[in-house]
């Protein structure tokens, strides 16, 4: 259930990132609400995963602001994001699981980091977390053992097994077929609606957008270029926008 | 923690009379220079480009500087000229750079250590991995640079008719500094390598990310446990390469030379004090140290997967091997001669 009412749980205001030379971030403004599932698109290189990692806290703006849940996140040292990081989890592109450790620790690990002690609460969560995703049966396997939709389950099972309120996923289902695609998409969906998960998604698949998204924020040239739902998005009459959509390209080899 | 307190409230740079007083004041006061030069570093860089753009833009500024640039003795040459400046300019920037980025990652340590949470299993797990795994390699180089050294030193100390001493020789430098050297080079290729491109790896796969996301500092949760682990291991591997240096310097000369095994002992023991073996074990300390922070340092900044763990991996072992290798003049220096420690001076 979306929350519209009071401040949105990601508000973010002006921002504004330069990567060397490159201006990636002209002045973004964007909203997330509580419980809703908002999807970033756009070409490759204009800015989805900085946009993304800043809300996190990975990367610090040049200008602008960017809060979550209340907080001022920019500005903010490593050791004082905790308070971000136990509300805002991530799944990264390739899941970015640690090797050495088998699925049942590495979706261990945020609750060992956490302090949580007991052997018996952390089993039961990280059983919890897994049957979630439905890979129950696959704790005692390491990450190199594992398929891609597999693998990214598993990081979707470490970013829920500590109870965030809101996830980033970036590129969810990208490199995985249409069926794992599925899979993945239903388990963001499921997070929506029983756990009232906020989800930020950066994405290229536009089957998965059309299944997930609540809002969808287009990127281009750093700028918003698009901000609306689905249908908006279908009724669009922007060249730009229909083409990104629709897989078309305009070029004349 | 009082002290790691106030530095971590650095880098406001002030050094009160009392800072300069003890080692950690001096260290604290160090690391706060290295990363205040690292502020004024990155200040200057960005007010270079900011008015390196503005001139640019701007035809006023063009006008103005057009005289000075009038007279053009040739691309090559103006080349060479400015090659003069701008090549030992860059040099001395990125020596800067380097040593700020290597400040911060010890502030970072040191704030790692006065949090106190110590990670047993990872500390454990590293001192197996570096300690007891290099091992072999340092025996094997610590027992074979004895027997070569003994092997050199006994074909000219016959000339004079002193072989008998070549236990003495052979004791002072396995203790003062071929053993550390020899060690500290072998753990920082073997070692130090790994230690870049597990790290690496990590840095480019985005596993450290992810420690981020989980609000595990990657120094904590990566750096720490090694740091720990080379500080424990390093001087056992010292004492290690010593110990096997000097039997095989025994055997080579009592069993392959025939000197006499109490005065290959005499001499060894009369001419060896325990200032020697505790000038070794600080110098494999301090190699340790090294080696960690170079290593570390590389592979917490790769980048552009793994062309750049290789490039990582190659830096951690050549800079370590070579810092290591200058540092070890300075301490010979500190250790004999400032700080004295023996009676060898």
């Amino acid at each position: 259930m979306i929350d519209r009412t009071g401040q949105p749980f990601i508000r973010i205001r002006g921002l504004h990132k330069k990567l060397g030379w490159q201006e990636v971030l002209r002045g973004i403004d964007l909203d997330v609400w509580r419980g809703e599932t908002l999807c970033i698109i756009g070409p490759s290189g204009e800015g989805k995963t900085v946009t993304m990692k800043h809300v996190i806290g990975l990367m610090q703006p040049d200008s602008g602001t960017v809060e979550v849940d209340g907080i001022q996140v920019n500005g903010l040292r490593e050791r004082e994001l905790a308070p971000v990081r136990q509300r805002v989890s991530m799944l990264f592109q390739n899941a970015a699981l640690f090797d050495r450790l088998t699925v049942e620790q590495n979706v261990a690990f945020p609750l060992r980091e956490a302090g949580v002690t007991d052997k018996k609460e952390i089993k039961d969560r990280v059983a919890a977390a897994l049957d979630v995703v439905g890979l129950g049966q696959h704790g005692q396997k390491l990450p190199v053992n594992l398929s891609g939709g597999m693998r990214k389950r598993a990081g979707i099972a470490r970013a829920i097994v500590g109870r965030a309120q809101c996830i980033l996923y970036d590129e969810p289902t990208s490199s995985l077929d249409p069926v794992v695609s599925d899979v993945i998409d239903t388990v963001i969906l499921r997070l929506q609606e029983r756990h009232g998960i906020t989800s930020l998604v950066v994405t290229h698949d536009m089957k998965s957008l059309f299944k997930i998204a609540d809002r969808i924020a287009m990127l281009k040239n750093g700028l918003i270029h698009f901000l609306g739902t689905k249908e908006e998005l279908r009724a669009c009459p922007d060249k730009i926008v229909q083409d990104f959509i629709n897989g078309r390209a305009d070029v004349d080899f | 923690m009082l002290a790691f307190q106030s530095f971590e409230a650095l880098p406001e740079l002030s050094i009160a009379p009392a800072a300069q007083t003890s080692p950690l004041a001096i260290s604290q006061t160090t690391v706060s220079f290295l990363v205040a030069t690292q502020h004024a570093a990155l200040t200057l860089g960005r007010f270079r480009i900011a008015l390196s753009t503005k001139c640019r833009a701007n035809p006023s500024t063009r006008q103005v500087t057009k005289p000075l640039f009038a007279f053009r003795p040739g691309p090559a040459i103006m080349r060479g000229v400015t090659d003069v400046v701008r090549i030992p300019g860059r040099v001395f920037l990125h020596f800067i750079s380097y040593m700020g980025q290597i400040a911060f990652l010890v502030r970072d340590l040191m704030t790692a250590f006065s949090n106190r949470v110590w990670r047993i299993g990872l500390i454990a797990e590293q001192i197996v991995s570096i300690g007891y795994g290099s091992q072999a390699v340092v025996i094997v180089t610590g027992a074979f640079t004895g027997a070569v050294f003994t092997f050199q030193t006994y074909a000219k100390f016959k000339d004079f008719g002193v072989e008998s001493s070549v236990g003495a020789i052979v004791s002072v430098a396995l203790c003062r500094e071929l053993g550390p050297v020899l060690a500290g080079l072998m753990v920082g290729g073997r070692v130090g390598a790994s230690m870049a491109a597990d790290i690496g790896t990590m840095k480019v796969t985005e596993q450290v990310d992810a420690l981020r996301v989980m609000g595990v500092h990657p120094v904590d949760y990566l750096v720490l446990p090694r740091f720990i682990a080379m500080m424990f291991s390093m001087p056992i591997l010292v004492a290690e390469s010593i110990t096997f240096g000097l039997m095989a310097s025994y055997a080579v000369a009592v069993f392959g030379y025939g000197v006499p095994h109490a005065w290959f002992v005499h001499h060894m023991v009369d001419h060896t004090n325990q200032w020697d073996i505790v000038i070794g074990m600080i110098k494999g300390f301090a190699f340790g140290i090294i080696i960690t922070l170079v290593a570390c340092h590389q592979g917490l900044r790769a980048e552009n997967g793994a062309v750049g763990v290789g490039i990582g991996t190659t830096r951690a072992v050549v800079i370590s091997s070579l810092v290591m290798l200058i540092a070890n003049f300075f301490l010979s220096i500190l250790l004999n001669y400032i700080w004295p420690l023996g009676n060898n001076v």
